[in-house]
């Protein structure tokens, strides 16, 4: 299971309140019939934060690394991840020009 | 010597025609030796320019390409002149490539400039390479001249898109790119602005549908190639050792480009299986990391202390040793690093320690560090101290000699890990938070299945009082009312649980169950107003047109009927077949047969009990219907949860067997099978022909159906007709792909576990008999259909001893800690 605070877009301090609002509002913008695996990822991670208990129990006790590699970790990350930022444009600049000098 | 082999070298190259000298350098340059080709059209050249001149070019500018790819400027720096003087000291559009690669992006601009300048219409490939540069010199060369007015402008749009972009606005990027036609030299990167635009919005259909429109070889088509990587979701699987550059540039696309070359390191260095390296790397190279907080540092975190649980052994206690040593070697360590190695380590332990001792230091260890650094939390302490009387409360698993169904022997008693620990572990947690439901409910379970039901009553009565609104608390405790024949209480608190949750089909399943018990006593004492009173609140509760033996509505009427026929009423009891046959029309066989038994059951008088035996005398006499078989499979597979069941039915069996034996002969549809298949392997009927019968009627139809495939290799393996292990292990990977096909997670489960065992059995698994084994000629026996033969073979095979199963994965481990809801098979009506 992807980190479940990143896929409802809540810090670890986030109390039940502030989770469920999360939860409600990710399953409105991902509908199950449009985003099927999505759907599923945020009612998992509902689940396992839905209140402190819960919360402790994944903290103190999950076991899942959730990938095989580092890098596949950032793919996950990045897939789940609500803020995706385009770089400056002086990075923007930079990178096109390393693809132009290849 | 020297001297007279080069002058009889170039005696021969006087004397060679041009024809074959022609066919040589046309497949030099076929198979891209470009010096080679351009030497010998060099020498063509020489006797006719205008007919090898293109070839020639062609030549220079492979050579050209190659050499700037590997990095040989200088070298194609002097191809390229050759190529200039070819085309007439015109500009060129490949000395664009020349000047990028030298970082002079304001010259490769205005040569592009120049090139568009004398020509009305270049070559796609040029044109491109002089956008390309146009763009990317962005503010250095803000107005080359020479350029068409449509050029300008599409260069000036392309510009302020991509700088909406770095700004987030993305509607100004898409508006700006509008005017852009498709003939117009920028349209690979008009596609390159609408992808980004529809990246950043989390449009990632569309993103990909852009990129892959942009050609290879473009400087968008690159700048694309990562973003649609990173869309496909293969970036992480890829080959780090071949596209470390790649990894990192993904990195950079997913908006990490500060720890983009770290995680491309560590990345490489996990996939080369040097594991501990790969996170001393990261924690070098990253300041927050490991991380207790949110973000793709944790989700690394995450990875790197729970990937142990994923390794082999021996790599996991290397890993778990570096991790402790990297948390704890030092004197002012990081508090975050040493309560995740803390907690792995616990978890660790937990998961392959045979010392109790051990588990409980460790996981008391963790306690004091967390207590340490996030501040005392009773809540911890108590959810650990649950977890370790979960732990000590685990039972070991049962003997099972034989995965099949038959010569399977349960245990009386369950054997506890540690039941003393157990007890204590789960009494501490509740002494840490005595408001802790769940560590209730477990010690209930424990108690329950140690036997000890004084205190289980004495522990529940306090939860109900405790809980009086929690619905798991107020069904465990109709529940255990049920057990204890206190019906009307367990009625009362299963309706106070299914007002909670009306959805809940377990909860309506035991209230209906408890409904019909008390219903029951009630007729048994003749007291019938009694007994109709409670029906309608169980009638209330059950499902219309269902064929649930338990929630099914035309069924209770069907017990209703019975219940009235002992209070003498056989009026009433005829109109409450009328209602059951009302709910099941076209069904009446089922009813018959499932009042035939139970109405015996009941003790309801046997005059009303006959019609139903005739009825079901006669279908029995009459041509098989596989409908009618199913329905007395499924019938007496439940009936044989009665207590007395074998008394019930004795003699009457064995009919109603050989029908539904008859019925598999026949073309039946697969829920029909699996209903007869659920009746073989039942221990009532405990039929291996019949489960042969079954499997092979259906694997006619499909040979690849998992779930019957897999039950005909088990009976196979049963009656001592084993395949050789490495077959079998052929035989088991091929069922596990099917079964993970047709989602059979039952097959899927069983056969991994199977696997395993084979896996762990070691030589003998991989296929050396020392004793010679069974001969495996032709693998199965085919020859299934008789019955005595298979029935022989039982008696004379005793089934092959299976080896020791290997200690559980933990994360099994962990899931088999979570409280199950209490399936169907828990309610216990008789």
């Amino acid at each position: 299971m992807m980190n479940p605070y990143d896929v409802l877009g809540v810090s670890p301090q986030a109390d039940d309140g502030t989770v469920r609002s999360a939860y409600l509002d990710a399953i409105k913008r991902f509908p199950p019939e449009r985003y099927p695996e999505r759907f599923t990822a945020i009612s998992e991670a509902y689940q396992a934060l839905r209140d402190e208990k819960s919360r402790l129990h994944y903290e103190l006790f999950d076991m899942q690394p959730g990938v095989d590699a580092p890098m596949e970790a950032v793919v996950q990350h990045f897939a789940w991840n609500e803020r995706r930022t385009p770089p400056d444009f002086e990075s923007l600049k930079r990178r096109l020009r390393e693809c132009a000098g290849r | 010597m020297g001297k007279k082999k080069n002058k009889k070298h170039k005696a021969m190259q006087k004397t060679r025609t041009a024809q074959p000298l022609e066919r040589q350098a046309a497949e030099h340059l076929a198979a891209g030796r470009f010096r080679q080709a351009a030497d010998a059209y060099k020498e063509l050249f020489k006797k006719d320019p205008e007919t090898y001149r293109s070839h020639l070019r062609a030549s220079y500018e492979g050579l050209y390409k190659k050499r700037l790819q590997k990095g040989m400027v200088q070298e194609a720096a002097m191809v390229l002149e050759h190529i200039e003087k070819l085309a007439g000291n015109r500009p060129c559009a490949e000395s664009i490539r020349l000047w990028c690669k030298r970082q002079q992006f304001a010259k490769a601009a205005q040569v592009a400039a120049d090139v568009l300048g004398a020509a009305d219409a270049l070559p796609g490939q040029d044109a491109a390479l002089a956008a390309d540069a146009l763009i990317t010199a962005f503010d250095e060369m803000p107005r080359p001249s020479g350029l068409s007015e449509a050029v300008r402008c599409d260069l000036g749009r392309i510009q302020t898109a991509l700088k909406a972009i770095a700004e987030k606005s993305y509607g100004l990027a898409l508006e700006a790119i509008k005017p852009i036609g498709l003939r117009s030299i920028f349209i690979s990167w008009k596609w390159l602005v609408k992808g980004l635009c529809a990246f950043y919005a989390h449009e990632d259909g569309k993103a990909l549908a852009a990129f892959e429109k942009i050609p290879a070889g473009t400087v968008p088509g690159a700048f694309a190639a990562t973003y649609a990587r990173l869309l496909a979701n293969n970036a992480g699987k890829e080959d780090a050792t071949k596209e470390p550059a790649a990894l990192e540039a993904a990195c950079v696309a997913a908006g990490y480009e500060a720890i983009a070359p770290a995680i491309a390191r560590a990345d490489y260095l996990w996939k080369v299986q040097r594991f501990r390296d790969s996170h001393a790397h990261l924690m070098a190279a990253l300041d927050s990391f490991p991380s207790a907080s949110t973000g793709l540092e944790r989700t690394l975190t995450q990875f790197y202390y729970n990937a142990v649980f994923e390794m082999p052994f021996e790599q996991a206690q290397k890993y778990i040793r570096h991790l402790a040593d990297s948390a704890f070697c030092q004197k002012a360590g990081n508090p975050t690093e040493r309560t995740w190695v803390q907690r792995t380590v616990a978890l660790y332990t937990q998961a392959y320690s045979q010392a109790d001792g051990e588990v409980m230091d460790r996981w008391e260890e963790f306690i004091g560090l967390h207590a340490l650094v996030h501040g005392e939390n009773p809540k911890v302490r108590a959810l650990v101290y649950q977890r370790l009387g979960d732990f000590f409360a685990t039972q070991a698993p049962e003997d099972m000699a034989s995965p099949f169904f038959f010569a399977r022997r349960r245990r009386k008693r369950p054997i506890f890990r540690n039941p003393e620990l157990a007890q204590r572990f789960y009494e501490k947690s509740l002494l840490a938070n005595p408001d802790d439901k769940d560590t209730q409910l477990s010690l209930i379970r424990f108690y329950e299945t140690n036997g000890d039901d004084g205190k289980v009553n004495k522990l529940l009565d306090r939860l109900v009082r405790q809980f009086p609104g929690e619905k798991d608390v107020l069904f465990k405790a109709g529940q255990r009312c049920l057990e204890r024949k206190a019906l009307i209480k367990a009625m009362g608190y299963l309706e106070q649980a299914l007002a909670l949750d009306p959805m809940d089909k377990i909860v309506r399943e035991a209230f209906i169950v408890a409904c019909i018990k008390a219903a029951h006593n009630y007729a048994s004492r003749r007291q019938a107003e009694k007994c109709r009173e409670l029906l309608p609140r169980a009638l209330d509760a059950s499902d219309a047109h269902s064929d649930d033996f338990n929630r099914g509505r035309a069924y209770l009427y069907v017990r209703w009927a019975a219940f009235e026929e002992i209070n003498g009423d056989s009026g009433r009891a005829a109109a409450m077949w009328a209602q059951a046959k009302a709910q099941r029309p076209g069904g009446e066989t089922k009813l018959h047969y499932f009042y035939w038994i139970f109405a015996r059951h009941y003790g309801a008088p046997s005059g009303s009990i006959k019609p139903s035996e005739d009825l079901v005398r006669k279908s029995l006499k009459a041509p098989v219907d596989v409908a009618i078989a199913v329905d007395f499979a499924d019938t007496l597979l439940y009936a044989f949860r009665l207590p007395e069941s074998d008394a019930l039915l004795a003699g009457e069996t064995k009919p109603i067997h050989r029908y539904i034996a008859r019925a598999v002969e026949l073309e039946m549809t697969r829920p029909q099978a699996k209903s007869i298949m659920a009746y073989a392997l039942s221990d009532g009927c405990d039929s291996l022909d019949l489960v042969v019968a079954c499997a092979d009627n259906m694997l006619r139809c499909n040979p690849d159906d998992a779930f019957f495939r897999f039950y005909r290799y088990l009976a196979q393996q049963e009656v001592g007709l084993a395949l050789t292990p490495q077959k079998e292990i052929k035989e088991l990977k091929t069922l596990l792909q099917l079964a993970r096909e047709q989602q059979e997670n039952s097959v899927v489960t069983q056969v991994q576990k199977r696997l395993k065992e084979l896996e762990a059995a070691g030589p003998f698994a991989q296929g050396d008999r020392p004793f010679g084994g069974i001969p495996d000629e032709n693998d199965w026996n085919e020859d299934d259909g008789d019955d005595e033969s298979i029935k022989a073979l039982m008696n004379e095979f005793v089934p092959p001893a299976r080896p020791a199963s290997k200690p559980r994965h933990p994360k099994a481990k962990a899931d088999s800690k979570k409280p199950s809801p209490p399936g169907p098979q828990q309610l216990e009506l008789f």
